[in-house]
């Protein structure tokens, strides 16, 4: 008898509702995100899928020949199998995807649905989320939107051209704060978590089989689950190819963008934690964003000259976002 | 006369001279086209401006851009669709556009190609009539900075080919453009270097004008019956091949002769263009056979990353399908 | 769930049976049963058909003076239980309909946008207001193109923004979103409004316009303000708007009809729950001119359809339908006339006889109605033989007027006319349009019509008297 396959490996076969054509930068996890989703989705229950702009959005629908969403290479002929996709203004995404999660329970309530409850995503960049879309992501939660929330961390706006976002940690360069700035990234777990979400979670994709549960966990959600997924830029970071699921492991485990998963009222887990985290230089010295604080010299980070003290910081910053983290675990 | 000389004496008589470069996004056009320009803003008789056609492509899509420079005011700001230099700054480009279009009728345009072939390669593949530049640009950015930028000696090619502006002059306005973006002196003095020894591979050629209709643009007529909202179907992207889109000169193989993959799916799973091949194997997961390397791969590496048994490996490659006109 | 994929080129598919809407049809409980008169304000008068749509599931809003109140009657009606029905299975709450409070007017209209693109069947509306309608900027002007004709965005005009705040009426908040892309009608009267919402859908969702609409009425003069309504029926209302939807002849009603006709030259687009398709696409320069001028010919076939729909309107029910104008005082050829909107026309329309005593003059009223698209055409034709054209305009411009210029190029650039237009501004921010001022305005315009030419480029009234103006060269 053949042991069941774990979810990440019975999601790689399924059939995938993202496919090739788009012109997401060679190596953009956002695309690895965009495949996770297109193939978590084939779960027998219809999909929506809501986009707001962002890298995501405008490389992957565009007229008339830029479509990459679809499952199968024509449309279905069971309707499960069927994908609705919108694109609707920068900060709408939440909102939208409440929208057609009520449209579908006011239909399904009177017997206008018949079908399983589907498959309703929203998908933000930390902009459209945490930036000009807090609004949105904070109300929908905290009206309990039975949606899969899924927010892209880059630490930039990257779809205007890399400018500064919140969610940045201190002193990467950005074009409109060349050199970054000491602000510390805002709290989007905390505020998920204290907003109400059922299910918060922060994985990056470079955890395949972890981010496969979470995925899957959260398209199970009662009520609103927000994944925040950490998503290494390669066009705005500037790190050699290849080294984009690795700069998202790293990001986690040196502390900066911590794996992370709770549902509301239950102890939560930092999973995928080292007792000794690798210092955030082992992070920072790989992307050139950082190239005015550190360098690799014969393969080993160098802080440079005089930058010891910004370096200080995000180490410190990495140091007590870890702590922190495990505090509102508890919550 | 050369065409190179026809050049510059139209720039005297107070002509427009209209240059259009294509390449893929990331691959050094801007760079280029405003390397050239401030180049001969150098002279204050010469207005010039230069602007890209808007995209949001960051990395590997084709991206267009355009030059323009007169005596003393360009007003003109629509696109130029008849130039009288042509550069293609990346080979793939072209496997989606005609970057000579619009050329061909008249006095015979200028072109500049950055890429390994002959101008004669060059002038046969892409059926081109008039002066012909090719710089194998990311070798010599490979041989100097370790990386295959061909910016620097696309724009010495620029500059020889068009003769509108004085090497030295050009040379000097590199070094004050890389001083105004704060480049480290030790990689300033390597791209002047680059630039020094770009002028030398320049490689020149005139070939008689072919037919104006070889580079017909095609032209607009009607929009057609557009969708409501630009409302679509699924799916429209799967015919675009993005295999054009990653660095030149490589490509990506699998190989696995004796069958050791053993399903751990985490190559599927993490491509960003979802093209790995496999069959599905439900007790051990994706058994993988291979992916669409030549379609749509765009040569990311994050398999060869992926893979716990390096069934993937980058190697050398030309970009171009027709390589047996390269090899002749 | 029993379903049929049905390619809907150029859109992807719709799959017939996944959203049955002959259910939610079924699980309407009519509001009311028979003609009903009642007094009403204006913003009752424009909740009422929303209670009364089977179409209508989902009513959205947030709270802007002086719109509320059309908020409050649906959450109140909603609140007593009258949609409300049994439990159905899983635990979902049955009901047929439910108001939604969002944070802030731009949540509203993303969440129409919402309603609207996951089932095309639908009607999903909101109310609002100047400052809330601004609020909702980005989404409304996106709305106006995307072909969701299901959306209505009533909005209750207002002064809008600030320096100085006043939350009084007056259009300039509509006219603020002129190119928004939405069908704007102006209403006055509480049963103007509830007529004008009843048909405004039949336009909208008509496949060949897709194009979401936008009824409107001053805030204070008509939405505070009761008269009697004579309410028609749900049957009635809803027998309206299904058969105006429907595309085969003969055939007994269906009501998914429209939505279901193969081949036809103008398919409705498959909705996100039951298509496989692609909302919200980007485009290159080189496209997007094309879908603007795709836009301009959906916006234009407003004219002949809602024609046909008034027509119908009239056939069902009695009464005038929508029309593009009101036009009173035209049936004896009127030397002179005056263009005006909303409420204060009414005042004029009352003063008429008395006006044209004291002027010995033939004074036309031309009321306009439907304001986006402009009936150019319409108001040319009512017009061309008009010795002189006054213009009263509400709403603060920064030259002649907003609808000067509209008035301008319809007598000017289609009829040809050299008949003079004096231009006035009148009654901004609520201010009253009083009977002086309607003298005052008559008597220059009259005089404009002696001399043939008119005496200022712009003049403001109040209570009788010019107190601003520009001079001509």
């Amino acid at each position: 008898m053949t042991r069941p396959l774990p979810v990440f490996k019975d999601m790689a076969l399924r059939d995938d509702a993202f496919g090739e054509g788009h012109t997401l930068c060679p190596g953009c996890e956002e695309a690895v995100t965009f495949h996770a989703l297109g193939r978590a989705t084939d779960n027998g229950r219809k999909t929506v899928l809501v986009m707001g702009t962002s890298c995501g959005e405008v490389s992957t629908l565009a007229y008339p020949t830029g479509v990459a969403w679809g499952r199968g290479r024509e449309e279905p002929e069971e309707v499960e199998k069927s994908l609705g996709v919108i694109h609707h203004v920068f900060e709408s995404a939440p909102t939208v995807a409440e929208a057609i999660r009520d449209t579908a329970d006011l239909l399904a309530g009177v017997g206008a649905w018949t079908g399983p409850p589907p498959n309703v995503l929203s998908w933000s960049g930390d902009g459209g989320a945490l930036a000009i879309g807090l609004r949105s992501f904070l109300h929908a939660i905290h009206r309990r939107a039975r949606i899969a929330m899924f927010v892209n961390i880059n630490e930039l706006f990257a779809n205007t051209g890399f400018q500064y976002s919140p969610t940045a940690i201190p002193f990467g360069d950005a074009s409109t704060m060349p050199g970054g700035g000491s602000a510390e990234p805002i709290d989007h777990i905390g505020l998920a978590l204290v907003a109400g979400a059922g299910f918060v979670a922060q994985v990056s994709p470079g955890f395949a089989p972890l981010f496969a549960e979470v995925v899957d966990e959260a398209l199970r959600c009662e009520t609103t689950a927000v994944v925040f997924v950490p998503s290494p830029c390669i066009a705005g970071w500037k790190f050699t190819e290849g080294m984009t699921a690795e700069l998202g492991r790293l990001a986690s485990k040196t502390g900066l963008f911590p794996c992370f998963r709770k549902r509301a009222g239950q102890p939560g887990e930092l999973p995928q934690l080292p007792r000794n985290r690798p210092p955030v230089i082992e992070y920072l010295a790989r992307q050139q964003r950082f190239g005015h604080l550190v360098a690799l010299e014969d393969g080993r980070p160098i802080i440079r000259p005089g930058r010891e003290p910004e370096v200080a910081a995000i180490q410190a910053y990495a140091d007590h976002n870890v702590a922190r983290l495990q505090q509102l675990a508890l919550f | 006369m050369t065409s190179t000389a026809k050049l510059a004496a139209r720039l005297e008589r107070g002509e427009v001279i209209d240059v259009r470069g294509d390449g893929k996004a990331g691959g050094g056009l801007v760079l280029v086209m405003q390397a050239f320009g401030a180049a001969l803003a150098h002279d204050p008789r010469l207005a010039v401006h230069d602007w890209p056609l808007f995209s949001s492509a960051r990395r590997g899509a084709n991206v267009r851009a355009f030059l323009r420079v007169a005596r003393g005011q360009v007003e003109a700001s629509c696109q130029v669709v008849a130039p009288d230099v042509a550069l293609l700054m990346n080979e793939a480009a072209a496997l989606e556009i005609d970057f000579a279009e619009g050329t061909g009728a008249g006095e015979g345009a200028i072109y500049v190609l950055n890429t390994r072939s002959s101008p004669r390669d060059a002038a046969a593949r892409h059926r081109l009539g008039g002066v012909v530049a090719t710089i194998a640009g990311d070798d010599l950015g490979r041989d100097h900075l370790g990386r295959p930028l061909g910016n620097v000696p696309v724009f010495a090619a620029l500059v020889r080919a068009t003769g509108l502006v004085e090497a030295p002059l050009a040379r000097e306005a590199l070094a004050a453009n890389l001083a105004r973006r704060r480049i480290p002196a030790a990689l300033a003095a390597a791209n002047l270097t680059l630039f020094d020894d770009a002028l030398g591979h320049v490689r020149l050629a005139e070939f008689p004008p072919v037919l104006a209709s070889a580079h017909q643009a095609v032209r607009f007529t009607s929009y057609g019956v557009l969708p409501v909202g630009a409302q679509s179907p699924l799916r429209t992207s799967r015919e675009r091949q993005t295999s054009g889109y990653g660095r030149p000169g490589v490509k990506i193989e699998f190989a696995d002769p004796s069958g050791r993959c053993n399903g751990c799916s985490l190559c599927v799973v993490q491509c960003p263009d979802g093209i790995i091949e496999f069959v599905a194997d439900r007790s051990r997961g994706a058994i993988v056979h291979g992916a669409r390397f030549d379609t749509h791969c765009k040569a990311c590496r994050e398999c060869v990353a992926a893979c716990p048994l390096d069934l993937f490996r980058e190697v050398a490659a030309v970009t171009r399908p027709d390589a047996a006109i390269e090899e002749a | 769930m029993a379903t049929l994929r049905r390619l809907v080129s150029p859109y992807g598919a719709t799959y017939d049976g996944a959203v049955d809407l002959g259910a939610l049809r079924a699980a309407h409980r009519p509001r009311y049963l028979e003609r009903t008169r009642k007094a009403v304000d204006g913003n009752t008068a424009a909740a009422i058909p929303f209670l009364q749509w089977w179409r209508s599931a989902i009513m959205a809003g947030f709270p802007i003076t002086p719109a509320t109140k059309w908020l409050e009657v649906l959450a109140r009606e909603v609140a007593a239980g009258h949609f409300d029905g049994p439990a159905a299975p899983g635990g979902l709450p049955s009901r047929s309909k439910r108001v939604k409070l969002l944070e802030s007017e731009h949540a509203v209209a993303d969440y129409v946008a919402g309603v609207a693109a996951a089932c095309r069947g639908l009607v999903v509306g909101t109310a609002t207001s100047s400052v809330g309608l601004d609020h909702m900027t980005e989404s409304v002007r996106s709305l106006g193109a995307s072909g969701l004709g299901n959306v209505i965005v009533v909005d209750v005009c207002r002064a809008t923004a600030n320096y100085p705040l006043c939350i009084e009426g007056d259009p300039s908040d509509l006219l603020g979103h002129r190119d928004d892309g939405f069908i704007q009608v102006m209403c006055r009267g509480v049963q103007q409004i509830y007529d004008t919402l009843v048909q405004l859908p039949a336009i909208g969702m008509h496949p060949r316009v897709l194009t979401p609409t936008m009824p409107s009425y001053y805030g204070i003069k008509d939405s505070h303000r009761s008269g009697t309504l004579v309410i028609e029926p749900d049957d009635q209302v809803n027998a309206f708007l299904d058969e105006a939807l429907r595309s085969g002849e003969g055939a007994a009603p269906v009501v998914e009809d429209f939505l279901a006709a193969e081949g036809a030259e103008h398919p409705t687009p498959p909705g996100l729950l039951d298509g496989d398709t692609a909302l919200g696409n980007c485009v290159t320069g080189d496209w997007f001119q094309g879908f603007k001028l795709a836009q301009k010919a959906r916006m234009a076939a407003t004219h002949e359809v809602m024609a046909e729909v008034a027509s119908a309107f009239e056939a069902r029910f009695g009464r005038p339908g929508l029309r593009p104008l009101e036009l009173h005082g035209f049936d004896d050829q009127p030397e002179i006339a005056l263009v005006c909107m909303g409420p204060d026309a009414g005042t004029a329309i009352h003063l008429l006889t008395r006006m044209r005593a004291e002027l010995g003059v033939r004074v036309g009223i031309a009321v306009v109605r439907l304001l986006t698209p402009f009936p150019a055409r319409a108001l040319a034709a009512a017009l061309e033989h008009v010795a002189a054209i006054g213009v009263v305009n509400n709403a603060h411009h920064h030259g002649r007027g907003h609808l000067t210029l509209d008035v301008e190029d319809a007598l000017h650039g289609l009829a040809r006319t050299r008949a003079p237009i004096e231009s006035y501004f009148c009654g901004l921010g609520g201010a009253d349009v009083s009977a002086a001022s309607w003298s005052h305005m008559a008597r220059i315009t009259a005089d404009a019509g002696t001399h043939g030419h008119a005496g200022r480029r712009w003049r403001l009234v109040h209570e009788g008297i010019e107190v601003g103006g520009e001079d001509l060269p």
